[in-house]
């Protein structure tokens, strides 16, 4: 097979899920009320004793803001309560192992696997269908189908792009295309659904790359009746490997003609130890998969992510049939409502019934979270999801800061775009437990609210010297320490063997795109779908309007302690505790934002071999 | 030690949040009457009263401070007292 | 008469005979049996909802006889008694 940039990551094998401990889930969750006590004592000294009457407007800004975020908290602790793994059990043989046969003949189960495609190269979608033609299942006459599910509908009638068709048959599977793209991927899913006849299925994506241990080890969850799909983790093997500052320095001596073997030495004696830039773009969703997924199986509300998922047909044709009634019904109700007689409702529900679809997966760019809540809404089956601890495939990541973030555009304009269309929390059918995890993740995405705030509230204090509490009196310290102590010492717990340094600087850095997708959808915008690229791309020209109020904030900011420290020498500061205090929140968003500008100038290393790689 | 290498991020955030409410704790209870009561910010005992002139300086800061209300009267109280137990130990010290 | 086989309409289940589904035209109403039909997926649902719609298309009425107890109250909890017309 032709190589590939990732090729050379072929060796990396995926991190091992962390135990469940009671203990630790015990101690998890006595910190984490500790913390939000401590949280509502904080806020409730801040709203009531600390607003500054000189400066309110500054004052209640960053105590909304305060407010806002201390909700997330609370958000996360629920979502982090317990941790509740479904038990693993042998694979499946039969039809009859998950749903009732009602006097049916009994037959093996129908396995099918979906790869969706759209304009990835022929070539890398190759390494999928190898590695999907590898997966072991123990019973030889349970047929396990595979699909490739073309949306860009190469099959050689365009000598101009690739031809996907002529791939599919030199490696003996499945070929199903349709004529138009109405639905992104949600559309191409529900064709393949029409012409395939698996009782269950798998989505991989073009670069998804199944172990073949992935239907062996998710496919006996489906033995409970009430199971609707398994999502398993997420895992890019192609993130960017750390580089040791002693190589980068040394290099740099070299590229200045100043190389010394001596010197070399003594700077990686010196240096040789501290990595950086080890996945820059902060694609590793472990973080994600592991604390918060994982854990939402105790409120049965872990969503599907799309690829890497496994879906019982039966539970998603159960939706698309009760929706698409459900659409008749209501235009029979408001016919009736506008007192059309018979004959007009007969003629007006037939061209309805002609016009409707059935649509499985619904047709949003967000098609995985919208079909699991409305799965998960179901009062009729109740159905149940699972996700599975262990890493069963493997995929790949954006490669480029502009990439990244039409990516993560998406996600967070699809999510926000539920909010405001088909709210989860006012959805019936959800439990209380669901309904507050998905409107965590839904809250998530409107951080960059209370993260501007954070961001811009030292400048304002560089520039108008004026301070949004009283002072940084005894009594601050009282309240605010031990919440941010107990606050940090709970996430650890909560996010516990998981480094989460990369995702904390994401969380910060992101507010921009974020922000924008916020308004985007509040201006009624349509939510785009945009394939993702997997191949490598480098667009340095791209990537520099991403980072522009990156640049602008660290810009400002550092001319405002410049400015201040002028004043201070002047002897003329008003607040010197004050500009200490800002200043070293002041440093840690600059290092939270340095993270993206440096992606944004990432380029790959040619002699990796000097790297340290996984 | 690679195993625990995740809680590397959250001491470090701890530790820079004590040592900021630290520094900010300890500007924030500077006065202008500490620069002629002690040799710096990290000693806790004060300079020892051996010069009248000094003296008198150090006595008209602790009266203007109180004055222009940078502290209130229990502490004025207090620093006073202690100028005092300080003037007459040192008095006693001479003779 | 559109003429049916068990494995076109019902093609996930394909374990069925090929043979057709037993129907008749009356009144311009095409009848479908349903005495030796069990039960029905929602996958099958979903192709007889495919079915009512084509026939639409030709200006053809369908409706269902013989319907068990067991399908008649899938269509019903499906929201699809409506839709199919199985009386």
């Amino acid at each position: 097979m032709e190589p590939f940039y990732f090729s050379k990551f072929e060796s990396r094998r995926p991190y091992k899920p962390i135990p469940d401990n009671k203990y630790r889930t015990l101690l998890f969750q006595f910190t984490g009320i500790v913390s939000i006590a401590l949280g509502f004592a904080y806020l409730n000294w801040r709203w009531r004793h600390s607003l500054n009457p000189d400066a309110m407007w500054f004052a209640i800004l960053l105590a909304s803001a305060e407010t806002l975020s201390f909700l997330s908290t609370i958000l996360v602790v629920i979502n982090f309560w317990s941790n509740k793994d479904a038990e693993k059990t042998p694979p499946l043989h039969f039809l009859s192992e998950i749903e009732e046969t009602f006097g049916r003949p009994d037959r093996p189960v129908k396995i099918d696997v979906f790869i969706a495609t759209y304009n990835e190269d022929v070539e890398l979608v190759r390494y999928s269908i190898v590695d999907a033609k590898k997966l072991n299942y123990p019973f030889a006459d349970v047929k396990i189908k595979i699909y490739i599910l073309d949306d860009g509908r190469r099959d050689g009638r365009d000598s101009a792009k690739q031809n996907m068709k002529k791939v599919a048959e030199e490696e003996g599977v499945g070929y199903l295309i349709r004529e138009h793209n109405e639905g992104y991927k949600a559309g191409n899913l529900k064709n393949a659904l029409e012409n395939t006849e698996g009782d269950l299925f798998a989505i991989l994506d073009a670069d998804t790359r199944p172990f073949p241990n992935f239907l062996v080890n998710t496919i006996g969850y489906f033995r409970k009746r009430d199971v609707a799909w398994v999502q398993t983790p997420q895992w890019f093997y192609d993130t960017t490997p750390a580089q040791k500052l002693s190589y980068v320095i040394n290099n740099k001596l070299k590229n200045l003609g100043a190389e010394n073997k001596v010197i070399a030495n003594v700077i990686d004696f010196l240096f040789g130890k501290i990595t950086f830039n080890e996945d820059i773009f902060g694609n590793d969703p472990r973080l994600f998969y592991e604390a918060i997924l994982r854990k939402r199986n105790f409120y049965n509300a872990a969503f599907c992510c799309g690829a890497g998922s496994i879906h019982r047909r039966e539970a998603v044709m159960s939706l698309a049939i009760r929706d698409f009634a459900l659409q008749i019904k209501k235009l029979e109700a408001y016919l009736a409502g506008k007192k059309r007689n018979k004959t007009e409702i007969k003629n007006e529900r037939k061209a309805l019934l002609l016009k409707q679809e059935i649509i499985p997966f619904k047709f949003h760019a967000s098609e995985d979270i919208y079909t699991s809540m409305m799965l998960h809404g179901d009062t009729l089956n109740r159905w149940q999801s699972i996700q599975h601890p262990d890493v069963e495939c493997r995929m790949l990541s954006t490669q480029d800061l502009d990439s990244w973030i039409k990516q993560h555009e998406r996600y967070a304009a699809g999510s926000l775009d539920i909010a405001f269309k088909d709210n989860p929390v006012f959805m019936k059918g959800l439990s209380l437990g669901q309904k507050i995890c998905y409107f965590n993740t839904i809250w998530s995405y409107f951080a960059p609210v209370w993260l501007l705030v954070f961001l811009l509230s030292p400048m304002i204090f560089f520039f108008t010297l004026s301070l949004p509490i009283k002072a940084y009196s005894f009594d601050f310290f009282k309240y605010f320490l031990p919440f941010q102590i107990m606050n940090t010492i709970t996430i650890t717990l909560g996010c516990w063997g998981i480094q989460t340094k990369r995702g904390d600087q994401y969380y910060v850095s992101s507010f921009w795109f974020m922000l924008m997708a916020l308004f985007s959808v509040i201006k009624g915008e349509k939510v785009k779908f945009n394939v993702t690229p997997k191949d490598k791309v480098l667009a340095l020209n791209k990537n520099f309007k991403h980072i522009l109020p990156h640049l602008v904030i660290i810009a400002l900011s550092l001319c405002g302690i410049v400015y201040n420290l002028i004043i201070i020498s002047m002897g003329s500061h008003p607040s010197v505790s004050g500009f200490a205090a800002n200043t070293f929140w002041c440093l840690l968003n600059m290092i939270d934002l340095s993270v993206m500008i440096r992606a944004a100038y990432w380029t790959p290393d040619s002699t990796l071999e000097q790297s340290i790689s996984k | 030690m690679k195993k625990y290498s995740f809680v590397l991020k959250p001491m470090f955030f701890i530790f820079n949040l004590l040592f900021a409410s630290w520094l900010v704790i300890k500007i924030e209870n500077i006065q202008p009457s500490d620069v002629s009561k002690k040799k710096s910010l990290f000693v806790k005992e004060d300079i020892k009263v051996e010069n009248s002139n000094f003296a008198k300086t150090h006595f008209e800061n602790i009266y203007s401070d109180y004055k222009t209300g940078i502290v209130d009267s229990a502490t004025f109280d207090r620093e006073l007292r202690n100028f005092l137990e300080v003037e007459s130990h040192s008095r006693t010290g001479s003779k | 008469m559109l003429k049916i086989r068990y494995t076109e309409l019902f093609h996930l289940t394909g374990d069925r005979p090929l043979d057709e589904l037993a129907g008749v035209c009356i009144d311009g109403i095409h009848y479908y049996d349903f005495k030796s039909l069990i039960f029905l997926t929602n996958t099958d649902l979903a192709s007889l909802i495919d079915l009512i719609k084509c026939s639409l298309e030709h200006g053809v009425e369908v409706r269902f006889v013989n319907v068990n107890d067991g399908i008649k109250r899938k269509i019903i909890a499906m929201g699809l008694d409506r839709i199919l017309s199985c009386d």
